[in-house]
């Protein structure tokens, strides 16, 4: 039989990390709240851009922008969005799982997020750099990382920029998926354009101003580094509410530790009371 | 038959209205949108965009972005969008402030890109300004 003390102190030991863990799941609910939010908005603002490219398709030839070119020579360059910190359940194994089977194995790799960083290390697969960005980070915080790749694809080092980040479907689903992000592809605008509610109607021919090329020069990149703002963004939301769930499980497991422990520690007190009176009644006994 | 309108930045969707005129800041000048324009696209500067619709008539401050106009729909992409009475001018004269010390004191270390892009942020900020002390004035 347990001692009672080891029991007892069992007890508050679980109930200490129960309330870390439900402090956990409260701070990561608000925050999820807050970067679910920004992810969604950030759909509307990125498909209006991908329709605004696509009509200007319809009106000029893209293929020339060199944010678009199809090259059969160079590296591919991977960007993981994972996370700084742990305890978000398999959020990272997965997106790991999916990097290893998607990418090839001399990719070079850039991770948004430190806690992949290691581990692709470790598997031989060269990462150039990590940068790890803040909960309410902004556009500015990733501009360095989009001129980096800009650089690195207009320059021939690089013919493919991948993207694996985690899909926010909703908060209990989160899917690794990988985006293409450079070159961009027609298909892609579409898709993309398609998934606002923003009506499609007929492609007319557009009255461009000042002039096509400047107008390309400066929406293709706008569009570029939104992308990549944007799956930042569903990554940050997948990790919130990954980590919420993960933490929700956590303390009801630690609850129902408890209540099994409380049982233990009740029985064990049960038979020291009625040892304490057997023993009680038998010294009576003897004294009679 | 009203012109539809929709203005987006990445945070929110601004606005959503019918508007009988639209009158936006183009790079090319100012631009009066009615309904039945001929399809356009067209890139936006820093000024004021204002639009009527059959009850009232709204101002808003917009950074620089692009106008689509197709089939009297208009379409608004924009990284800023905001009324003279969101806007705080001690805030943006601290954030003027805070780059101009930023391009004083690190101009050797900062890259070519951002210079440009602190350069721009001022612009888009004394714009903002100029916007909300036209409003106050009226």
């Amino acid at each position: 039989m347990a001692n009672l003390r080891d029991i007892k102190r069992r007890i508050k030991s679980v109930r200490n990390t129960s309330q870390i863990t439900k402090a956990m799941q409260m701070v990561a609910s608000a925050k999820m709240r807050r970067a679910q939010e920004l992810a969604l908005r950030g759909r509307a603002y990125i498909s209006a851009l991908a329709n605004v490219l696509q009509h200007l398709s319809a009106t000029i030839e893209l293929a020339g922008a060199s944010l678009m070119q199809q090259r059969e020579h160079g590296k591919t360059l991977v960007i993981v969005v994972n996370t700084d910190k742990g305890l978000c359940g398999a959020l990272n194994a997965n997106l790991l799982r999916e990097v290893l089977a998607k990418t090839p194995q001399d990719a070079d790799y850039m991770c948004i997020g430190t806690k992949l960083s290691p581990v692709l290390q470790r598997l031989g697969r060269s990462v150039r750099f990590t940068f790890s960005v803040s909960d309410n980070m902004t556009d500015v915080e990733l501009k360095p990382i989009f001129e980096a790749l800009r650089r690195g694809f207009e320059d021939g080092t690089y013919n493919r920029v991948l993207v694996a980040y985690q899909r926010f479907v909703n908060v209990m689903v989160q899917r690794p998926d990988m985006h293409e992000l450079l070159p961009v592809t027609a298909s892609e605008l579409m898709e993309i354009a398609s998934m606002d509610d923003i009506e499609d109607t007929q492609m007319g021919n557009f009255l461009l101003e000042p002039t096509p090329a400047a107008l390309l020069a400066s929406i293709l990149p706008l569009y570029v580094s939104n992308m990549l703002v944007q799956l930042v963004l569903e990554g940050k939301a997948s990790e919130q509410s990954a980590r919420m769930v993960a933490m929700k499980s956590a303390t009801e497991n630690a609850k129902n530790l408890i209540a099994e422990l409380t049982l233990d520690y009740n029985k064990a007190r049960q038979t020291q009371i009625t040892n304490e009176l057997l023993e009680i009644t038998t010294a009576t006994r003897a004294m009679e | 038959m009203p012109l539809h309108l929709k203005i987006i930045t990445p945070l929110r969707t601004v606005a959503e209205a019918d508007a009988l005129s639209i009158l936006v800041p183009a790079t090319e000048g100012q631009l009066e949108v009615l309904p039945g324009h001929t399809a356009l696209i067209t890139s936006v500067s820093n000024g004021e965009l204002s639009y009527r619709t059959a009850t009232s008539s709204v101002s808003l401050f917009i950074g620089g972005g692009f106008l689509q106009v197709e089939n009297d729909m208009a379409l608004i992409v924009t990284d800023t969008a905001l009324a003279a009475d969101e806007m705080d001018p001690s805030s943006i004269n601290a954030a003027i402030e805070q780059a101009r010390t930023r391009l004083r004191n690190e101009s050797s270390v900062l890259s070519r890109e951002e210079q440009t892009r602190l350069e721009a942020g001022i612009a888009q900020q004394l714009a903002m300004l100029e916007y909300k002390r036209r409003k106050h004035v009226r």
